[in-house]
């Protein structure tokens, strides 16, 4: 023998030998099947994105086979690439030797590489018939899942276009609109039907929708803007967040006057407020509740509006809008003192003696969204706020083969956070539809990786998300983020130190024995015996 | 969508995976010279993109060397007694002008690896440690091996040399006479790039038959064969370079002492002591490098197996040595792309070449002494990096046609896109058998070489056209496979062409100098389909003294002469 054996129990899958080789007798096994070992990335992605794999696959030349991997977890990879608050790269290992790897733009470089492919169909080999209603993220999410199993689906929209928030919350800068046409068609091209403009309820019943399909998936999302009693509300010149974005998205512009101050510290707030700039707004301010800390906005989004020259005033709540005949003229914002009470409940305290005062054309109010009780079946068991109520483990309603995931369960979240909503619902309608135990085996068994690779690894500069100037982009929706060329995505991915897979030895007979992987090891991990003989003749084959 | 065109995708085919790039100088290979030629290149202003087919920083010989030759005037060294000491064991057919600018180089050179970080051995009294042969030799210097390639890498990285590792360089690209860039393929996934560029520098080092005992079975004279191909003179062929290895681990002898310096401590350690070469009686071997053939001559005597006894004794086996660890391989800087200036130009415009990928003549017919082949390379490699960055500032940028990159690409995946065919793996061992023992290139005769070659010109005929690879691995195998054989076929065409003993070139037919005819050195070049050869004689003014007598003009004995 030569390179005789990797101790897997040591070897912590950094790759050093594997690029390292001159014989390139290395390979990496980033799947690891026989262990329940995540690398932390994997294990922070609420999608379960096995990005190790992918990205070794990309380090390796394979763009064909790194996009059917990320695909295998990721069903809209091209919009998670562009807006996924990406826990994943808080948990990277690479935070331990520099900064971790830009594991979102990595992730929208493979789906745009791919943007234009279109899917193959594919084989419906189950009768049992699947409704999804909404199309939203976890709504696309399922048919996805449930297309690729081989399940016929089809998603109820009630809007004439498809996609939910993702088209009507979502900016043009941040997601382009053709982007998501390509992502939608791609689940059209597997099979999944869609029927747009049809309101579950209204045109077609409920019961009749379950009668006609053997289970059912609801993802409405949260359709109704969180209202509060505001003095001043009914004025002209008053909006709210999604009504607005909404509406610009449908390039129906809405802005009124050019001083424009927006209520809330959420995403929608923050997006608000940037169409309002780019609508041509001259002075945006941007107030909330939360201190800049506490802000529950994407950071990236904060210094986005920042950088743009969004006014963000933080610990502000809102008293009073103020108004002339009929038309609003100013607003009052008081000090917040805490947000909680003794109890911890939300309960946020102002101090009606020390405001600021603005003066406004345009109010708009993004405080928050809630469930549309006409989303919710008859009957069917909700929660105070009006979510459905749902087995966090399987989705699983109080009517036996319904689901529901998403917004419309109370849990407002991220896209990715949607995706894996439907992504858990397609396993547990699955389950149900072969008349399995649909609660059995589903708690993670997995485990992250604490062994990750941290000696003699280089440090290497981060490649930051390229961002576009944005006074170039003032009154424009062109995309902020134009995403990494292929040298920018090559070098990044480089940086993956492939968190707990494993080395192999794929090719011996062209070892060498120069020991180079030995001495490079961090771990000690490789033998090589120098007893490797001259092989003898072999047939011509 | 403009905004979602990715600028890195090639514009012919936008759904292939292939790659263009374009940088004024394109440099193949990260060894020392590579890395020297990438960063001065870029010191200059040019954009530098530096490729390797293994990781730049570990591959080549560079990981293995450990000593350098430094000249500096200032510490006492003379100029005239090294070069003579070069030019004697290099029996006179040196490039004296290569020499020269090696040796009073090297100093610089070496002050730029001291301020890049590499570390080099100091004696006890805290001074540089300087070892050499007699006074008026050539001094070296060492440092811990593997560790440069590193330091290299950085300092690379640092100068804004744009670096690709794993990516294997094919075939040149030409435009009008030019060579334009390179085509290159991934070596784990077959996808292909293409390199574009003002000026190329080809320092892929030399290689060998994958024989076991020297870690340079990944060098297999990728950069001559390639530039042969589009046509460049290539050099000194017929001399072979004589490392051998152990009977017992014949895997790990090869460099003896090095190999020994990185092994865990008590592991084979008889390995890196110095020790004493005895023949079957008993009888110590010349240790003078110009009778580096001499374990041949013992054995080919009938006098074998030889014994290298160290301060610990005979240890059966791992004592004993066998030959031809680096067969297929000649002395450092004295084979490769024909260097026709001092700038390392090939015969072709755009092309250069740096260390053992360039034929300077330097060492001339054997090499003298250890630590000048790694100076050399580190000379070589400023001295392109500034000819290519020049030449550059002169041409415009011409792109190869379509046509000339889709035939480099075909040519590149023929053994993948073959569906029937010869397993690399197989034609290397059939080469092997054919080139390693020693009576083929050690101590040569024309009926044998003739033998050799019959079998070699088979194998070109009749194998490589239909080598096979079942995965990009196996590609790569086959591409170096074919590089193989036509360095062999060169090797013996060039040895039948000299009709003289020189060196590390020992023919049985001639067994002397032959200084009327042979003060010359012997040039390949391709001429429709065939290897033509050329006898390039040294300048007059360097030919040795004609009164000298032959024994003393040549210290070392050939069998026979």
């Amino acid at each position: 023998m030569s390179i005789e054996k990797i101790d897997l129990e040591l070897c912590n899958g950094c790759g050093i030998c594997v690029s390292g080789c001159p014989m390139d007798v290395l390979r990496l096994d980033t799947r690891v099947v026989e262990r329940n070992e995540f690398a932390p990335c994997r294990q922070a992605c609420p999608a379960g994105t096995d990005m190790r794999s992918y990205f070794y696959l990309l380090k390796e030349g394979n763009l064909a086979e790194a996009f059917n991997v990320l695909r295998e977890s990721i069903p809209l990879p091209a919009v998670t690439g562009r807006i996924c608050p990406h826990p994943c790269e808080s948990e990277c290992a690479r935070n331990q030797v520099d900064n971790a790897v830009n594991i979102n733009s990595l992730e929208r470089f493979v789906a745009d590489y791919w943007l234009k492919e279109r899917a193959q169909p594919i084989k419906k080999i189950y009768k049992s018939k699947v409704a999804v209603i909404g199309s939203g993220p976890a709504g696309l999410s399922a048919g996805y899942f449930l297309a690729r199993m081989g399940y016929p689906v089809t998603i109820f929209e009630a809007m004439p276009v498809l996609g939910g928030m993702l088209r009507s919350a979502i900016p043009d800068y941040r997601l382009p609109k053709d982007v998501l046409d390509l992502q939608i068609n791609y689940i059209r091209d597997m099979g999944v039907d869609f029927q747009t403009g049809v309101t579950i309820g209204e045109y077609l019943k409920f019961e009749e929708l379950c009668n006609e399909y053997d289970s059912v998936f609801i993802a409405t999302g949260n359709q109704l803007p969180g209202k509060i009693k505001l003095d001043g509300a009914e004025l002209d010149g008053v909006l709210w967040g999604l009504d607005f974005l909404r509406d610009s998205n449908q390039n129906k512009t809405r802005l009124e006057g050019e001083q424009v101050v927006v209520i809330g510290g959420g995403n929608v707030a923050i997006d608000a407020a940037i169409t309002a700039l780019r609508l041509g707004a001259k002075d945006v301010a941007l107030a909330c509740l939360e201190s800049d800390v506490e802000m529950p906005a994407f950071e990236e989004g904060i210094h986005q509006a920042q950088e743009e020259g969004v006014n963000i005033i933080t610990s502000h709540g809102v008293s009073k809008i103020l108004g002339s005949n009929g038309r609003v003229s100013g607003v009052m914002l008081p000090r917040c003192e805490s947000l909680f009470d003794d109890q911890g409940i939300f309960n946020p305290c102002l101090d009606l003696n020390d405001n600021i005062s603005l003066e406004a054309s345009m109010i708009i109010l993004a405080i928050g969204q809630k469930p549309d009780p006409a989303c919710v079946p008859k009957g069917m068991k909700t929660t105070e706020e009006g979510a459905i109520v749902a087995d966090p483990l399987t989705l699983e309603t109080s009517t036996t083969g319904v689901f529901a995931g998403g917004d419309i369960i109370g849990e407002a979240g991220s896209v990715v956070e949607a995706i894996a909503a439907g992504k858990k619902a397609s396993v547990s309608i699955d389950l149900y539809l072969k008349g399995n135990d649909i609660k059995t085996g589903r708690e993670s068994k997995n485990y992250t990786v604490v062994h990750t690779p941290k000696y003699r690894i280089a440090e290497v500069a981060r490649q930051s998300t390229p961002v576009n100037p944005h006074r170039e982009n003032q009154g424009k929706f062109d995309e902020i983020k134009p995403g990494f060329t292929h040298e920018a995505a090559i070098q990044e991915v480089m940086r993956c130190t492939t968190c707990g897979s494993r080395a192999v030895i794929q090719y011996p007979e062209e070892c060498m024995v120069c020991e180079g992987c030995v001495i490079d090891c961090p771990e000690n991990a490789i033998y090589v015996s120098p007893e490797k003989l001259i092989p003898p003749l072999l047939s011509w084959g | 969508m403009n905004n979602m065109t990715n600028p890195g995708l090639p514009e012919y085919s936008p759904y292939s995976e292939d790659r263009e790039f374009y940088s004024d100088v394109l440099v193949v290979g990260g060894g020392l010279a590579g890395c020297f030629a990438a960063i001065k290149a870029r010191e200059q202003g040019a954009s530098v993109t530096l490729i390797d087919k293994g990781y730049v920083g570990k591959s080549g010989q560079t990981p293995f060397s450990a000593s350098s030759v430094v000249f500096n005037p200032s510490w006492g060294d003379d100029l005239d007694a090294c070069m003579n000491q070069i030019i004697s064991v290099g029996e006179y057919i040196n490039n004296r002008d290569w020499v020269e600018i090696c040796l009073k180089e090297s100093y610089a050179r070496f002050q730029e690896l001291v301020s890049w970080g590499v570390e080099f051995e100091k004696a006890e009294n805290g001074e540089l440690l300087r070892l050499g042969k007699g006074a008026n030799a050539c001094k070296t210097v060492r440092r811990e091996i593997r560790k440069i390639g590193a330091v290299m890498r950085e300092q690379a990285l640092k100068s804004g040399v744009s670096i690709i590792d794993r990516v294997m360089a094919t075939e040149l690209l030409k435009k009008d006479g030019r060579i334009v860039g390179v085509v290159a393929v991934q070596v784990a996934s077959c996808n292909i790039y293409v390199f574009n560029s003002k000026a190329t520098i080809l320092a892929a080092g030399a290689g060998g038959m994958r024989s076991p005992g020297m870690p340079i079975s990944e060098l297999t004279h990728d950069a001559d064969v390639m530039a042969f191909r589009a046509g460049a003179e290539i050099a000194g062929k017929e001399f072979i370079d004589t490392h051998s290895t152990n009977a017992k681990y014949p895997y790990y002898g090869g460099f003896g002492k090095v190999a020994g310096r990185f092994l865990k401590p008590g592991k084979l350690s008889l390995l890196s002591t110095p020790g004493k070469r005895r023949n079957a009686e008993g009888v110590e071997l010349s240790s003078r490098l110009a009778q580096s053939l001499s374990m041949e001559f013992e054995v080919h005597a009938g006098r074998g197996p030889i014994s290298f006894e160290t301060s610990q004794g005979i240890n059966p086996g791992i004592s004993q040595k066998v030959g031809g660890a680096a067969t297929g391989m000649a002395s450092h800087l004295t084979e490769g792309l024909w260097a026709t200036d001092t700038t390392c130009a090939s015969s072709l415009p755009g092309l250069y070449s740096a260390g053992d990928s360039c034929a300077t003549m330097m060492a001339g017919a054997c090499y003298s002494t250890g630590g000048l082949g790694t100076m050399s390379a580190a000379v070589t490699g400023a001295r392109s990096g500034l000819g290519a960055a020049g030449y550059c500032k002169q041409v415009s940028v011409l792109k190869a046609d379509k046509d000339e990159i889709s035939r480099a690409k075909k040519f590149t995946l023929a053994p993948i896109e073959r569906q029937g065919g010869f397993s690399p793996r197989w034609a290397t061992q059939v080469l092997q058998g054919i080139m390693i023992p020693y009576f083929v290139m050690h101590i040569k005769h024309e009926d044998r070489l003739n033998t050799a070659l019959s079998q070699v010109e088979f194998l070109e005929n009749h194998i490589i056209p239909k080598l096979t690879a079942n995965d990009p691995h196996e590609l790569r195998l086959a591409c170096e496979t074919r590089n193989m054989v036509l360095n062999a076929e060169m090797r013996i065409r060039s040895s039948l062409f000299r009709k003289e003993s020189r060196g590390l070139h020992y023919r049985e037919d001639y067994p002397r100098r032959d200084d009327d005819n042979w003060l010359a050195w012997v040039v390949l070049k391709e001429e429709q389909g065939r290897i033509t050869t050329i006898k390039r004689p040294i300048p007059d003014k360097w030919r040795p003294d004609p009164s000298m007598p032959y024994e003393e003009k040549y210290l070392a004995r050939f069998p026979g002469e």
